[in-house]
């Protein structure tokens, strides 16, 4: 046994550290798992002793039931497309421009001014989206609204996938540039001092050194983001448009929908929801599986897995 | 054994012109970052009767401070509520780092046999869940955490977002020949992760410990499905429970009408919404610097112009 | 290596530490969930129950929660999804958290179940205590088979719905309230009188263009017209083919399709019509900003007409409260619907391990005069005093401290009432209540099993519409067609149809 340990003595401290996270996962994750069996079932409590475990093994199972909701109305391939194309966009933008952001923040000269930049743009990381919505408001309201004059926008859908998008970026950009700046930060920066004198321009310094340095960490935000690609942002989407029924177009997304569908008066919602969650992870799989599958083609060594 | 970072050096610096072109925009996006704050602030100090007659303005027609003194009325809730979010914060944020940390070194080391295995084990966490309520089951019923400091704590204390990106700031700033030349040198597992790994990723750390003390901060999530006391609610849930006791109240108004005596004028104002808002904001702004401190100082100090 | 060992140990310690909360002897504690109000410290009075509780000879303790309003939807539906053993008692009601749904789920447990009547062992005194009327609306189909499935609060139970005047400012128009309005009948065509108009006219062209005259509450002002008062599927959709013109309430109810009635689609148009003319808040149309809005006009008296579900005792409290004249003439009859008859009541959770002591603290509480007035006020001398005419005054500051909803808190008639109340006012309460009629479907509940998927949809179609169609924001020439092809598409038919069956069972079954 000894001579094992010894033996192994790397792998075993290691493993050693994973166990804390390990076991949260196991606990917390993995465990949880096996209730996704309501999904499946007309999930009710067990009167005569209702405990998780009895209420699972006594309650009906009834197929794909409680998946028909999603597709119960003739508006569902509107809010599939909605949820799907949203993101999409935000994925691409939020990219593009926080990275953008962090190269500028990183060659500005002042190190005040770039404290100063990177702390203001952290603030929207604090405002629910309740409060801004209200700021939104500020500007739109039909009567005393800065822009009010150009129409009631409430009432009407256009101009909405653009409030939206832009709502989004104002919020995440700070996170998601925080990040790429961490990364950039931690560049070994022998390599610019080698490009200099080799004499590339700073443009050339940031295609040929930055970005390729950066390059996981940018593939792994993005493979993330795909997975989480079916699911919306339930605060920007419920409250910025502040549930306008003519607005429902452009604004309507699948966890605003699940929400909405939630307040109706229905027996068994517990079933629903977790059948909407599963449904969402599925597709998540999928897409993740997929971007995973092209990183894998292009860059073999950042793939995920 | 203590690395230090090479030195900074950014050879030829920006133009002129293109630093000015950089200022205008990063400056510009950071102006709209911060308007909608003081546009709160605003409203936190604007008069009821300024909200009813001319809207959101940021040039309200009548300034007070009745809102924060309202917010301070609440008194002991709100302190103890206050007490109850830095609590949860910065040991939320203590332990998660720790277990974060060790979780990422395990990946990031490519020698590691089990290093695909748990990678797997965390990533597919991300994509499947068990939904809800099997969830809380397992947090109050087999962990028993009910109505604790620990149901505060413990549900959010590993998350695989974030062991991913730190294992990628691993892989972006701790070369693997460190690794190897100090195990040669005979330096153990935890010794090259304290005395090597972490100094060298401390922005990544920094950040993740960030937006790990962001996440315990904003949460109120977790006090919606297992708090009960009042005593243990973080500021977050109280303002949170302001904001949706207007929306529940409207669509239930039909109802609650013949359920006299709830006074719809018992509804917090708007002002006092607000100014409990800027106060949630104001603790977390201040930690700002210290996290800011390893993201941001390591970056420019080759650049100042000497 | 030992930094790491010692901060795991660490870990685990505080995991322990945290872990061990929880436990108790001696007394059963009853943990009850009530639907809130202003409790900042309870300490006091509830040592001051539970001492009340041994008094009474039984070995129970009372530990409440106070979370109300949308912790009383969300959350504690999740405490109860999750089998929360916790927790001994909900309020649960019409609204809330649902009475209905949880019963058919079996998260409350039947009362008078024949295996195990709790009700007859520990609760005759509440079950005589509370008029039959109201348990009918809380006996239900549920697992354990037809039965009572919660204890209904006592209050007022019926529902009715008013206008709202500012007298003072019609008055300062030069209109004559009395030729709009008739104080004894019931005013449903005041809003088609042309004075009404008029008077909203010169209201504008005294305070100006963003002085909204006009305040009507989503929703409310259009059902309280057509009357389809007893919402039984929360879609807004249906009415019962009821006349406010005429108070005879119909012995055999038909359900049909809300807009597809005259009466409602009048009113719509007539609201499309004031909103066209700018007498109405734009901002009524947008959901949080709507109640903000609202409540702000109507406490600040800036409004010339709104329309509520008119509370008993409302009118001076309002009149004082805005220091104006407000007035409310009656839209309709005092109906008693299932719904205003379950506006608040309790329900023991199936999880909970405590459910005869539950039901003991129920009965004591629903018939003990003393404990209900130390659960409702607060401890006597501390809280409030008792004056000679039987009424209390409450102390200085009390309710800051401790104020909870009072009609959400059981039997209210066992209670003295307040200073401000007067002598006399549960009387005079239970003479308004008495002159409530009952619908043909009090008792009547629907189940919903089988059309769960047409009431998702058509919750998420009635949100595309209703709100700014029931303020008047859209035109309802335009808006209904499209409104009903979507609630067609959406199965609303097989709603109504299985809606229509349920009630001829329940009708041929009394």
């Amino acid at each position: 046994m000894t001579k094992f340990i010894t033996k192994h003595k790397k792998t075993f401290a290691i493993t050693l550290m994973m166990l804390p996270g390990a076991i949260w996962l196991l606990v917390l994750r993995y465990i949880p798992m096996g209730g996704l069996v309501i999904a499946f079932q007309d999930y009710r409590p067990f009167p005569q002793n209702p405990t998780f475990l009895n209420n699972i093994l006594n309650s009906r199972f009834v197929g794909f039931d409680n998946f028909r909701f999603i597709f119960a109305t003739d508006r569902a391939w509107n809010m599939i497309r909605n949820t799907l194309a949203y993101n999409a966009v935000f994925i691409v933008l939020t990219t593009i421009l926080s990275i953008a952001l962090a190269v500028c923040l990183s060659e500005i000269g002042s190190k005040f001014l770039a404290k100063t930049y990177q702390t203001l743009m952290f603030f929207p990381f604090f405002i629910s989206w309740v409060v801004a919505s209200y700021f939104v408001f500020a500007f739109l309201d039909p009567t005393f609204g800065v822009l009010s004059h150009m129409r009631n926008w409430y009432l009407d859908p256009a101009g909405w996938p653009v409030i939206l998008t832009i709502s989004h970026l104002w919020k995440s950009l700070g996170f998601s540039c925080i990040i790429y700046l961490a990364a950039i930060t931690g560049i070994d920066q022998g390599l610019y001092e080698a490009a200099a004198i080799d004499g590339a321009s700073k443009w050339r310094q940031v295609w040929a050194i930055t970005i390729p340095s950066i390059k996981p960490m940018i593939i792994m935000l993005f493979i993330m983001a795909v997975g989480r690609i079916f699911n919306a942002d339930f605060g920007l989407f419920w409250n910025i448009p502040m549930n306008m029924g003519p607005l429902q177009n452009v604004t309507e997304v699948f966890d605003t929908y699940v929400f909405r569908v939630m307040q109706a008066p229905i027996a068994g919602a517990i079933g629903m929801a977790t059948a909407a969650g599963f449904f969402q992870n599925i597709i998540g799989f999928v897409c993740i599986l997929g971007a995973n599958f092209i990183v894998r083609r292009v860059d073999r060594e950042n793939a995920m897995f | 054994m203590d690395i230090k970072p090479a030195r900074k050096y950014r050879g030829n610096k920006l133009s002129a012109s293109a630093e000015f072109a950089i200022h205008l925009i990063v400056g510009a996006f950071a102006i709209a970052c911060i308007v909608p704050f003081i546009f709160i602030i605003v409203i936190a100090f604007s008069s009821a009767e300024s909200l009813r007659t001319i809207g959101y303005s940021f040039f309200p027609a009548e300034v007070t401070i009745t809102s924060f003194r309202a917010a301070f009325d609440m008194g002991d809730t709100l302190v103890r509520s206050f007490f109850v979010s830095v609590f949860v914060t910065v040991v939320g944020t203590f332990l998660s780092l720790l277990i974060t940390i060790l979780y990422s070194y395990g990946l990031y080391r490519k020698d590691y046999k089990l290093r695909h295995f748990f990678a797997f084990f965390v990533f597919f966490t991300m994509v499947f869940g068990g939904g809800l309520v099997p969830t809380v089951i397992v947090i109050r019923n087999l962990l028993n955490l009910g109505n604790s400091f620990g149901a505060l704590i413990v549900p959010s204390l590993f998350l695989p977002f974030h062991v991913i990106i730190m294992r990628t700031f691993f892989v972006t700033s701790v070369p693997t020949s460190l690794i190897e030349s100090a195990h040669i040198d005979g330096s153990g597992e935890f010794r090259t992760l304290f005395s090597i790994v972490i100094p060298l990723a401390k922005p990544g750390i920094a950040t993740v410990g960030l937006l790990t003390a962001i996440g315990f901060w904003n949460d109120w999530q977790l006090a919606l499905l297992f708090i009960r006391d009042r005593r243990l609610f973080p500021l977050q849930y109280l303002l949170m429970e302001m904001q949706q006791n207007t929306e529940f109240l409207r669509r239930n108004l039909t109802m609650i009408g013949s359920a006299s005596g709830i006074n719809l004028a018992d509804l917090p104002g708007e002002g006092l919404r607000m100014a409990l808002a800027v106060i949630i904001v104001l603790p977390i702004a201040c930690a700002y610097p210290f996290f800011q401190r390893f993201i941001i100082s390591g970056l420019t100090v080759g650049a100042i112009k000497e | 290596m030992k930094k790491i060992l010692l901060a795991l140990a660490c870990l685990t310690l505080a995991l322990v530490m945290f872990a061990g909360c929880g436990g108790g002897d001696a007394p059963t504690t009853i943990t009850v969930w009530f639907m809130g109000g202003t409790v900042a410290d309870d300490s006091d009075v509830i040592e001051a129950a539970n001492e009340r509780l041994q008094e009474l000879g039984l070995n129970i303790e009372i530990e409440p929660i106070w979370q109300g309003g949308w912790a009383m939807g969300y959350p504690a539906q999740t405490a109860l999804d999750t089998g929360d053993t916790d927790i001994d008692v909900f309020w649960t009601g019409s609204w809330g958290l649902n009475f209905w749904t949880n019963a058919a789920l079996g998260n409350f447990i039947r009362l008078d179940d024949p295996e195990n009547n709790l009700l007859a062992q520990y609760g005759q005194g509440m079950r005589n205590a509370v008029p039959t009327a109201l348990w009918d609306a809380f006996t239900t189909a549920g697992p354990s088979g037809f039965g009572v499935y919660g204890i209904p609060g006592y209050k007022d139970y019926a529902q009715m719905y008013a206008w709202d005047v500012n007298n003072t400012l019609l008055g300062e128009l030069g209109f004559d309230f009395y030729s709009i309005f008739d104080p004894n009948g019931f005013n449903y065509d005041a809003f088609f009188d042309p004075q009404f108009e008029a008077a909203m006219v010169a209201a504008q062209e005294l305070h100006g263009p963003t002085f909204f005259p006009l305040v009507p509450e989503p929703e409310m002002f259009a059902r309280a017209l057509s009357n389809a008062d007893f919402d039984i599927t929360h879609t807004h959709a249906f009415h019962f083919g009821f006349d406010p013109r005429n108070p005879a309430l119909p012995a055999n109810p038909v359900i049909g399709l809300n807009l597809e009635n005259d009466l409602y689609v009048r009113v719509l148009e007539r609201l499309h019509h004031f909103w066209n003319m700018g007498f109405i808040d734009p901002r009524l149309a947008m959901g949080d900003q709507a109640s903000n809005v609202m409540v702000e006009q109507r406490n600040a008296g800036e409004y010339l007409f709104s329309a509520v579900v008119y509370a008993y005792g409302h009118a001076g409290q309002a009149s004082s409260e805005r220091g104006i004249d407000a007035r409310f003439p009656r839209i309709s009859q005092a109906i008693v619907s299932t719904t205003s008859a379950a506006g608040s009541g309790f329900a023991v959770s199936v999880y909970s391990p405590n459910q005869g002591e539950a039901v003991q603290f129920m009965n004591a509480w629903y018939t003990d005069s003393e404990l209900a007035t130390i659960l409702a006020y607060g401890v006597e001398g501390t809280h409030f005093t008792r004056n000679a005419d039987g009424t209390i005054t409450r102390a200085e500051g009390a309710t800051a401290v401790y104020n909870p909803w009072r009609f959400g808190m059981g039997n209210i008639f066992v209670l003295p009432p307040t200073d401000v109340d007067g002598p006399g006012y549960f009387e005079r309460f239970q003479t308004y209540n008495a002159a409530g009629v009952g619908t043909a479907l009090v008792g009547f509940v629907f189940d919903t099993d089988g059309v769960t998927n047409e009431l998702a949809a058509i919750a998420s179609v009635r949100d595309r519409f209703h709100g700014t169609l029931t303020v008047g924001a859209v035109d309802p020439a335009t808006t209904i067609p499209e409104y009903l092809a979507d609630l067609h598409a959406s199965g609303i038919d097989v709603v109504t149809d299985e809606l229509n069956r349920q009630i001829q069972d329940f009708l041929a079954g009394r």
